[in-house]
């Protein structure tokens, strides 16, 4: 599936928090999609995702306007939202049966694939326990597992990786890069750099709504004559010495 | 970890939402997601919050005895009028009554389960049209209404075989029409909430949801002052009498005209009214909620970002020592006291449930004052040698106590309750600092400005001294509820999630106090024999209170604050 985004805006009363924003992604690729605190990054997923309308501009999913065909993009796409997102009251495996439902899978398939699911991320022990007594990264797998069931062609995350155990991300790591050789489109949304250079080959920086770097990041490093990506960032949107901050920190933290 | 054996919906129930699915189908609803949903969405309504400790659901106790409660009034009320009234206006009374608690329980706690943000961060992204998301949510809310209306309308439907002109055919058709008011006003509550999102963000529409809420319970207080007057003239009160007058425009007067029919008590009137109540469920309703239906999702997804940024751009403006932060450094020299005061003075501010809890109390003063300028016979006062207790003192007892009874009922829930980890985490040495802090809270906050509203308006008809005296005594009176309320307060304020029910129950509890107020005529009625017993019976009161509370500390100190 191709994402093609052009002019996109989003205000909030006064407050611009996407600002005339236009990219494309093409099918198959993983596109990582960075910026600082309050960017604009969320804002951008929701409105990819047909959670939010845009105030302006036009997103087109395989061609086709998402806000005109808002259920059956939703229909092919996967999202792993960076917060909330799970009925903790339900258990996992009803949790991942009710979402198997909603996108009309049949029974026999949804229970198949929730067991799977629970297999391969190490939890069937607790499939049949209630979400509240999971921890952070179980839930992470719960919420990873449902964006997955009904076989999405795009799929969006945002900080999929929080809270799971080492094993556990590179687990994901590959298997993000599987989805994208298997033709998936992947939108990854982290601020977690080495894990976005190693898996992304192109990357977006948005910054106070505006894009302001679009490129292969080995073209970023050339370009700002850095040798990480988490250095280009740096870069690009603060210039203020990190060191000193960190010192300026120990201080009030020690009372002086 | 507590496991949960996979369960299967009893047959019954996944019919009903099977085919409430297919009957909405025919408005753009997906049949098969509505039902999965709704079946969800009522799984995890009655699943404890705790599996660990299985303790039952807050929301099937709250709810069980809240229904208990409504049959228990709703009981008392049809047992008032039954015998004195005919149908129509016995049905007036009872569906008025029954479509006014329905409308504060719909407003205080199960409308936010409409809006449902936390659903929306679940499915917004699904591929959930948004007229099944909010049939999901309707129903879900129906679920609720059809047992509480029930709850209201069982017995007044069996006393109604009591009323003038009755048949054997009231009993059935008073329930179906209770049940039709009671989803018109469950209904019109959530297309007033649909076209509320349009305009507010989040923090907003729930801040307009609390003065409507205040409006409403100051107008169910009203009415306790209106029901025993009309109890006196109910002899000639008849469907001519209330359809040309003024009464007709209470919805309650329309479904009565409905109930007319249904008895084959055909008349002018009657069919007039009637229609009026088909022409409100039939073409109203579904119109005002096929309007907020197309745009619901969008609208909570819009309202719960805009909520979000404009924290975003509100943060930061507020630097340095506030004259407040210096008063409170004065009055509380104690750190642990002074922090939970503050925090309790913020919630007392921002918290929507405790606010719709304090602020009808200050209606209430004002009310009495207003019933009082128009009706001077009421307002005698009550320490003056002549003087006798009147609706002067239960009204001023009455806020007072029903702020302290909000307060200490509220006190362990907030929307926010995910912060109280804070508590769990701090070192805190002196559990006894937080009920202090919660005492001189509500002493400063509430109390304080109820004694000086209710000192300076009574001023006007009394003494000042014996205005001042009987805020004085509402005031010690409250203080010492709130003492007693607080022996059932256990575990850190605010700390703990609302349960559904919770404050329906509370409200009830409130309105079955009423009959007990009059107990508090009795004090005022021994004090006006001379001031030296004013003041003695004061002294005795402030010991009490103080004796109260230091157990009252003892006792929290010794209880484990940590989640069981």
């Amino acid at each position: 599936m191709k994402i093609e985004v052009s002019e996109l805006t989003r205000h909030y009363g006064d407050f611009v928090a996407v600002d005339n924003v236009s990219f494309s992604v093409a099918q198959g690729e993983i596109l990582g999609y960075l910026g600082p605190n309050g960017a604009g990054k969320s804002t951008t997923v929701k409105m990819l995702t047909g959670i939010l309308s845009p105030t302006s501009g036009r997103i087109l999913v395989d061609g086709q306007e998402v806000q005109d065909n808002i259920l059956s993009i939703k229909q092919r796409i996967g999202y792993v939202p960076e917060s909330g997102g799970l009925y903790e009251s339900l258990t996992g495996f009803e949790f991942l049966q009710l979402v198997g439902r909603l996108y009309h899978l049949d029974e026999a398939v949804i229970e198949h694939k929730a067991y799977e699911f629970f297999r391969l991320f190490e939890l069937e022990g607790a499939m049949h326990e209630r979400m509240s007594g999971y921890s952070k990264g179980m839930r992470q797998k719960v919420l990873v597992s449902s964006a997955l069931i009904h076989n999405p062609d795009l799929l969006f995350f945002d900080e999929p990786l929080s809270g799971l155990d080492a094993n556990s991300m590179l687990v994901f790591k590959e298997l993000i890069r599987h989805l994208a050789e298997q033709g998936k489109t992947i939108f990854y949304c982290s601020h977690v750099l080495d894990v976005v250079e190693r898996l992304c080959r192109r990357v977006i920086i948005i910054d106070h709504g505006k894009i302001i770097a679009d490129a292969q990041v080995h073209e970023l490093k050339t370009m700002t004559s850095q040798g990480s990506l988490e250095d280009v960032f740096k870069k690009l949107t603060d210039d203020t010495d990190v060191g000193q901050v960190a010192r300026q920190f120990g201080a009030v933290v020690a009372g002086s | 970890m507590n496991a949960t054996v996979p369960a299967r919906p009893s047959e019954s129930g996944e019919r009903i939402t099977r085919a409430l699915g297919r009957f909405f189908s025919r408005w753009g609803v997906d049949p098969l997601q509505y039902h999965w949903l709704l079946q969800a969405s009522i799984k995890m309504d009655f699943r404890s919050t705790n599996p660990l400790t299985r303790q039952s659901s807050g929301t099937k106790s709250a709810l069980r005895s809240t229904v208990l409660l409504n049959l228990l009034f709703s009981g008392v009320m049809s047992l008032m009028f039954a015998h004195m009234a005919n149908t129509f206006f016995y049905t007036v009374i009872m569906i008025g009554y029954a479509m006014a608690m329905m409308a504060m329980m719909v407003l205080m706690e199960f409308g936010l389960a409409v809006i449902s943000p936390d659903d929306h961060l679940v499915l917004a992204h699904k591929p959930v049209s948004s007229r099944t998301f909010l049939a999901v949510r309707f129903s879900n809310l129906m679920f609720y209404v059809l047992i509480l209306d029930g709850s209201l309308s069982v017995i007044p439907a069996m006393m109604g075989l009591a009323c003038k002109q009755t048949s054997w055919l009231f009993p059935g058709v008073y329930l179906l029409v209770a049940v039709l008011a009671g989803f018109f006003v469950a209904g019109a509550v959530v297309a007033f909430y649909g076209f509320l999102m349009r305009w507010f963000n989040y923090e907003r529409f729930k801040d307009v949801l609390v003065y409507c809420q205040v409006l409403l319970s100051f107008l169910f207080f009203f009415g306790y002052q209106l029901v025993p007057r009309l109890a006196g003239r109910l002899h000639n009160v008849d469907i001519v009498h209330l359809t040309h007058g003024w009464a007709v425009l209470f919805p309650s007067v329309w479904f009565a005209g409905l109930l007319e029919l249904g008895l084959g008590h055909w008349s002018r009137e009657a069919l007039i009214t009637g229609a009026g109540g088909l022409l409100l469920m039939v073409v109203a309703l579904p119109g005002l909620l096929k309007a907020i239906s197309l745009d619901y999702s969008e609208n909570i997804g819009r309202m719960i970002t805009a909520s979000a940024k404009s924290r975003e751009a509100k943060r930061g403006r507020r630097s340095g020592s506030s004259p407040g932060g210096r008063f409170a450094r004065l009055l509380i020299p104690n750190v642990e006291e002074r922090a939970f005061f503050s925090f309790i003075v913020t919630m007392l501010r921002r918290n929507r449930h405790l606010k719709l809890q304090l602020y009808p109390n200050f209606g209430l003063m004002i009310a009495m004052f207003v019933l009082a300028v128009m009706d001077h016979k009421h307002l005698s006062d009550p320490f003056s040698s002549a003087g006798r207790p009147g609706m002067a003192v239960t009204f001023v007892s009455m806020a007072f106590v029903l702020g302290a009874a909000g307060l200490a009922n509220l006190l362990p829930y907030s929307d926010e309750y995910a912060g109280g980890w804070l508590f769990q985490v701090a070192p805190v040495v002196n559990t006894a600092a937080i009920l202090k802090a919660v005492r001189k809270a509500i002493l400063l906050f509430l109390f304080l400005p109820l004694l000086v509203l209710e000192g300076v308006l009574f001023s006007f008809f009394w003494p000042p001294l014996h205005a001042f005296e009987l805020g004085l005594y509402g005031m010690l009176i409250g203080s010492i509820i709130f003492q007693v309320a607080l022996f059932q307060f256990r575990g850190f304020p605010f700390s703990r999630k609302p349960e559904k029910g919770a404050q329906s129950r509370q409200f009830t509890i409130v309105l079955m106090m009423f009959s007990m107020f009059g107990v508090l005529f009795l004090i005022p009625m021994l004090l006006s024999r001379s001031q030296s017993v004013v003041a003695v019976t004061f002294a005795i009161m402030v010991v009490l209170n103080l004796i109260l509370s230091a157990w009252c500390n003892r006792s929290y100190a010794n209880k484990s604050l940590m989640p069981e």
